[in-house]
């Protein structure tokens, strides 16, 4: 555990220093992560200026809704980011390096990836997740708050495996990452309650699993009466997602041709 | 046997590629049920490394020599056969091995590219667990070669391909590895460039005793570095032996350059082609050159016939150019010893 | 003159043949482009709906747009949301102008071609292929399930076209400076994903511009997305018309200028840092 937090940390001095001789750069990259993000949010704060809510949810229960599910994404990203870019590796043959090192491959490619302008993202996710804590008066209730904690813990946890199933199936299906690319595009719609969609939608959202890293366990957690079917599920979903995906990252590297020559 | 520190059995790998099939809808047949062809990038080598020996693999591109690192060093899987690496399978017990080993992939980066050497070092100590007197040490030791030092502090990206190889090695020996795998070090670099990256490999696997394993299709690269090779052959090995009897037994291709007064020469050239009518005797004032005349003990006897005769003003023998040696392997397959 | 008229009968016959080469490369990618159909399938399925229930909860919207209508902006602005572009034609575009970073740049400078418009003439094959693929089956796909409305007219359906090719060239204005600056750096992927935001946001792809709030409505109009999503949706549905369609239409025009000269000024800009960074 020491050992990791001195990689990340010493991972991250490095990219700064990177980062710091590319302002113009850095600057772009953060304006515009920050950019996207806020007007993602923006757009739920349009539709509750028509509607007081949504498939019976409220702005601020939705955005915590939002907020924990990209919490969890950013997080993910941030500290699995080798998931993300597993692709990349299996692709242009980056796993040769990857591989002669003496540490767990998903930790060093992530370590080696780590960006610190997630940071501010996260930082961005986490004011909004708190905010919306606050307003929806969850930490009037320490079991409300426990809930909100497992929730972005399951979370965190599919998101990291659906990131590795859809990325590490490149090495079986060169075009795989055409589908992640289109199923990333749907990525954003998890922040609208699943209450409010049809139900062949709402079945969709729940088999993929994207329904999991935001609205059934922050929906149990809001009202667990309602909700506790799915939400109770969440933990063990993400857990599961996240074997499944570790699974896959396993059968992938074994799979592994190592060579430059894919076309791309 | 089993003290080898590189111990390889029968190891095999075979790739399937997707081939896409002719004609016009095709691509619906192929959703379905893909073509694949098998291709064999290792095919049943065996071989067997000493601890501190430097290895020569060669091989024309293509032969499997990437693949064969790939699979030694854990990368890959392979379809068959059996690896050791001071006695593990590097791919199942990969982390420890990875420990042991340093691993230069001639056509990849270790380093970061914007910043200087000296950053992409500290982390891999890190990543090693390379305590910082052991790592100032060694890196003492580097930066004491020629022509290591001025280069660290830049950002890598201003750095010439041959610099920037020279820092490569460097990361590659930082965590004094017990086996060193250098996998096509000298590819894409100009001869002077070649030149001091050989140079530098030899003086940093000698100073630390590193076991060597280096794959190159340069023959100069083996000539200086190596003199133990295995010469790979669509991913067999056709040749495992000394590189000095690599030529040896290939001392067909030897050649004896004689020069003579004129008289002596015409009666060399009667002798040498009566005694070995095969030989390929070729005149050129009063310079001969006679080749093809058989082995080592035909080479000895040519030289004392000639040099019984009074006037000879000098004789040398001539090994053969290795790209033909390496050619005929290929041609008749020989296996050495 | 007849030298004049000569050439410029050369330099189309050059650019179509290379709008027709890149919808060979576009069809060669077809099942990237299927895999875009789906996406833009579930993508606009979920607005279609989400924007039936705030319907049915606000006023405001009903007063705006009745339910057939609401779904038609729905699903056509879908369509048309060039924001989306399938991950196909991204990579073409991408790949496109990576030549600049990677030095392959210098292959294509020699090239006696224009090299704006060569992108031009290399998206609109990439984009016609999208929209065979993606945008029309989106469409018939919705039409048949009863979802979106036919357009009123023949007259309709020409004036879609023609707002469709106006749109394209403000979107490819668009695309030749974003990915340009993006090539200048190499926070490649947040920058896109900044550009989709913030063109779908402002464009009319996620709320019809007649409903943003008032100072976001002012924002929108002032930017070039409108063009690209908005109008030619509003001119599918006839909600234009006289002298607001023919303000609509020139404003499309002028975009699809300025943008083309502001691309003429980055890639000056670009070249220039190219040869700077001596390869």
């Amino acid at each position: 555990m020491r050992r990791w937090s001195r990689l990340y940390a010493e991972s991250f001095t490095i990219r700064l220093k990177a980062m710091a001789q590319y302002r113009f750069d850095t600057w772009l990259g953060l304006g515009s992560n920050l950019a996207w993000r806020v007007f993602r949010l923006a757009f739920i704060a349009v539709i509750f200026s028509f509607v007081a809510q949504l498939g019976g949810w409220s702005a601020w229960e939705v955005a915590l809704m939002w907020g924990i599910s990209f919490l969890g994404q950013d997080l993910s990203h941030l500290l699995f980011a080798f998931a993300l870019h597993a692709d990349d590796y299996f692709y242009y043959g980056g796993l040769d390096y990857a591989k002669v090192r003496p540490a767990p491959l998903l930790l060093w490619a992530s370590v080696e990836l780590a960006q610190p302008d997630h940071l501010l993202t996260i930082s961005f996710y986490a004011a909004v997740t708190v905010l919306a804590m606050v307003n929806t008066g969850v930490f009037a209730s320490p079991l409300a708050v426990l809930l909100i904690l497992v929730a972005l813990v399951a979370s965190i946890l599919v998101r990291t495996g659906m990131t590795l199933v859809t990325y590490c199936s490149v090495a079986w299906f060169s075009r795989a990452r055409s589908v992640a690319h289109g199923i990333s595009a749907l990525n954003e719609h998890t922040k609208y309650p699943l209450d409010a969609l049809p139900v062949p939608l709402q079945i969709f959202m729940t088999a993929l699993p994207f329904a999991f890293t935001g609205f059934y366990p922050v929906a149990f957690a809001l009202r667990p009466a309602d909700h506790w079917m799915p939400g109770a599920l969440s933990l063990p979903v993400g857990v599961l997602t996240a074997a499944v995906g570790f699974v896959i990252l396993r059968l992938a590297l074994r799979k592994y041709q190592s060579v430059g020559s894919v076309d791309v | 046997m089993g003290d080898a520190a590189i111990q390889v059995e029968n190891l095999t790998k075979t790739y399937r590629v997707e081939r896409r099939r002719p004609g016009r809808l095709s691509w619906v047949r192929s959703l379905v049920a893909p073509m694949y062809e098998e291709i064999r990038g290792v095919d049943r080598l065996s071989l067997a490394i000493d601890h501190g020996e430097v290895l020569g693999l060669l091989g024309p591109n293509g032969a499997g020599k990437s693949t064969a690192v790939k699979l030694l060093t854990g990368v890959l899987f392979p379809t068959e056969g059996r690896v050791r690496v001071l006695g593990r399978d590097p791919f199942h017990d990969r982390i420890a091995n990875a420990q042991d080993i340093g691993v230069l992939f001639g056509q990849r980066s270790h380093l970061l590219h914007d910043l200087p050497a000296v950053d992409s070092f500290g982390l891999l100590r890190h990543l090693y667990g390379t305590s910082q007197s052991d790592y100032d040490a060694r890196l003492t030791e580097l930066t004491d070669l020629p022509q290591l030092e001025p280069l660290l502090n830049q950002p890598v990206r201003t750095l010439s391909l041959g610099q920037r190889m020279r820092c490569e090695v460097a990361a590659t020996f930082l965590h004094q590895p017990r086996i060193v795998y250098l996998d096509e070090p000298t590819i894409g670099l100009d001869i002077e460039a070649k030149r001091r990256i050989r140079e530098f490999i030899l003086s940093v696997s000698r100073s630390l005793g590193t076991t060597v394993l280096l794959t190159t299709h340069d023959l100069n690269d083996v000539q200086e570095l190596c003199e133990r090779v295995v010469v790979l052959n669509q991913g067999s090995a056709v040749f495992d032996g000394l590189l000095g009897d690599l030529i040896d037994l290939h001392a067909s291709s030897r050649a004896v350059e004689v020069d003579a007064p004129g008289d002596v020469i015409e009666m060399i050239v009667q002798d040498v082609s009566r005694r070995w009518p095969e030989a390929l005797v070729t005149r050129d004032g009063s310079r001969v050159r006679a080749s093809g005349i058989g082995d080592q003990g035909a080479i000895v006897d040519a030289t004392r016939l000639i040099m019984a005769h009074v006037g000879v003003r000098s004789i040398s023998v001539v090994e053969p150019p290795i790209e033909d040696v390496i050619l005929s392997v290929y041609q008749h397959g020989v296996r050495g010893s | 003159m007849a030298f004049a008229a000569a050439s410029w009968r050369q330099s189309v016959g050059r650019y179509s043949a290379v709008s027709r080469a890149y919808v060979r490369v576009g069809l060669a990618l077809r099942f990237e482009f299927l895999v875009g159909l789906g996406a833009t399938l579930l993508n606009t399925w979920i607005l279609v709906s989400i924007w039936s229930v705030i319907r049915s909860g606000s006023s405001d919207v009903q007063a705006a747009f009745d339910a057939p209508d609401m779904a038609t902006y729905m699903v056509v602005a879908g369509v048309v949301n060039f924001a989306r572009m399938g991950h196909a034609s991204r990579r073409v575009i991408y790949r496109s102008l990576r030549q600049v970073s990677t030095g392959q740049i210098a292959v294509e400078l020699v090239r006696p071609v224009n090299m704006q418009l060569l992108r031009y003439a290399e998206w609109l094959g990439v984009f016609l292929v999208d929209a065979l693929l993606v945008a029309v089956p989106t469409w018939l796909i919705f039409r048949l399930a009863g979802v979106v409305d036919d357009p009123s007219s023949g007259m309709s359906v020409a004036l879609f076209a023609l707002s469709i090719g106006l749109a394209w060239l403000v979107l490819a204005g668009l695309h030749f400076i974003v990915n340009a600056i993006t090539l200048m750096s190499i926070s490649g992927s947040g920058v896109t994903m900044a550009r989709v935001a913030i063109q779908e946001f402002f464009g009319g792809a996620l709320i019809p511009l007649a409903l943003m709030p008032g100072a976001l409505r002012v924002v929108a109009d002032l930017l070039p997305f409108q063009a690209i999503t908005s109008t030619p949706t509003l001119v599918y549905m006839d909600r234009l018309e006289g002298p607001e369609l023919v303000r609509a239409f020139g404003v499309q025009v002028i975009w699809a200028i300025a943008l083309f000269a502001i691309g003429m000024v980055v890639w000056r800009l670009l070249v220039r840092r190219v040869q700077i960074q001596g390869g």
